[in-house]
């Protein structure tokens, strides 16, 4: 697969140092007992059926992590890996290394503790090329208008996403978007091809019943994973601009309401799910990047009530008249 | 209060509500309203307090005093001699009623609020 953004092709000779570098510390914080990584890592690749979480903590331990990127694509569990251009990575135990087997978008990591390996030096590339990552769900309505709903883990990104996904909207990405400047403007890239879906969440959605049936992803964490094309007939993850800001805050009551947020609420919003840089020059592009981004889109929070689950159609028209007729162009 | 010199490492960005500024230091935010913003920018342009003071009239002073401590009490500027009377810019005028200038911090600084799948426990090498 041809590498199709130009942005993306600017990270790819410093990406394999900057893994090396975070596998380095990674396995040398682990080897001191300063952290627990390799054991959430270990943890996470119990689902690759080729090895046992041990067999990965002994790489760690040992420091001796090595990766190459290969041709092919080994397929572990689609639903719980899947990137955006379907991609996926696996750990070869018994040549004692990790392989990240790829294909050529290297940079879509899997949701998981990978991160702290893989997405981590990813994101540290991608800022130093003017790409900052947001914790953010976003889809499309008909009108063009793209909103983006961003809010930490928890906060209803994706039961808020999904609500509108069923009432018609496109979905643009979930959990994980890059932010890059484009012209005077900004572009958001959605980094995955899936999502988790808290069990609750599955069961408003009657359609979603499949979803139970797969493992939760891990002891502590009920969530399945599902693939964005499981969950609505439209997906469309093309770079796209984003014309709306939502932040959504779960409430008790029955009934969601919307409220208008100022510029500022909105950019502090932003930067609290935009990881910052220990790079003043990094933090500063990345700062200008979301003062942009705050100044362009129109921003609401969302209490979000039990409608949300119960009568999605309902709260998405709501939403989505109190939206579009405040939200920027999609072509401004 | 005389004068006060702002820190450098401040980034600060007008919004239509006022401005933010971010220290790039402690990575923490601080929303300013519009006369904060207003008189951050025309410190930034080289004015100074003593100007405003001379423009705003005495209700002000007091409101300026305030608002300066603020911030050298946020590590957003340092406190400073005052200058020679005639170095002393010519402040913008008044313009409608005045509102006390402010500067707010925003919750705790980025590093230590940030949850995301993007800030790992290990150091990110950059």
């Amino acid at each position: 697969m041809l590498l199709t953004l130009p942005w993306l092709s600017l990270a790819l000779p410093d990406l394999t140092s900057a893994i090396e570098e975070q596998m380095r510390r990674a396995a040398a914080k682990f080897a001191a007992g300063e952290s627990r990584t390799a054991v959430h890592l270990g943890g996470e690749l119990a689902c690759d059926d080729r090895g046992a979480p041990d067999a990965a903590e002994d790489v760690m331990r040992h420091a001796n992590v090595s990766f190459q990127f290969v041709s092919g694509i080994e397929t572990v569990d689609e639903a719980r890996y899947a990137t955006r251009d379907g991609s996926v990575v696996c750990v070869d135990h018994a040549a004692r290394h990790v392989s990240f087997r790829l294909n050529r978008a290297v940079f879509d990591a899997p949701y998981s503790t990978w991160t702290d390996l893989f997405a981590a030096p990813l994101a540290a590339t991608w800022r130093h090329h003017g790409c900052f990552p947001l914790h953010a769900a976003a889809v499309a309505f008909d009108d063009g208008t793209s909103v983006m709903v961003v809010g930490a883990s928890g906060s209803g990104k994706t039961t808020t996403a999904l609500a509108l996904v069923t009432a018609g909207a496109t979905w643009r990405a979930d959990d994980k978007v890059l932010l890059h400047h484009a012209g005077a403007g900004l572009l958001a890239t959605s980094l995955y091809a899936n999502t988790n879906l808290a069990p609750q969440t599955i069961a408003a959605h009657p359609h979603l019943g499949f979803a139970l049936a797969r493992p939760p992803l891990n002891e502590t964490n009920e969530k399945r994973a599902c693939l964005l094309r499981e969950l609505g007939q439209r997906v469309d993850l093309s770079p796209f601009a984003p014309s709306a800001l939502l932040f959504p805050i779960r409430v008790t009551r029955h009934t969601s309401s919307f409220r208008p947020i100022s510029t500022i609420d909105a950019l502090l919003r932003l930067a609290e799910q935009s990881p910052t840089s220990g790079d003043r020059t990094v933090m500063r592009r990345q700062h200008e990047l979301l003062v942009t981004l705050a100044r362009r889109a129109p921003a609401w929070e969302i209490e979000a009530g039990s409608d949300v689950l119960i009568a999605p159609g309902s709260f998405a028209r709501a939403l989505r008249d109190a939206v579009s007729h405040h939200a920027v162009s999609a072509s401004a | 209060m005389s004068e006060i010199t702002l820190n450098p490492d401040v980034v600060c960005s007008p919004l239509p509500e006022g401005g933010v500024l971010l220290d790039l230091d402690t990575k923490q935010y601080f929303a300013l309203n519009r006369t904060g913003m207003t008189v951050w920018q025309h410190l930034e342009d080289g004015g100074s307090l003593a100007g405003l003071r001379a423009s705003l009239g005495e209700a002000a002073a007091g409101d300026l005093d305030a608002f300066a401590a603020c911030l050298i009490g946020h590590g957003l500027a340092t406190q400073a001699p005052a200058r020679e009377p005639g170095a002393v810019p010519t402040a913008p005028p008044a313009q409608g009623p005045w509102d006390a200038p402010t500067v707010t911090p925003h919750g705790r600084p980025l590093a230590q609020v940030i949850l995301s799948p993007f800030d790992p426990t290990v150091p990110i090498p950059e």
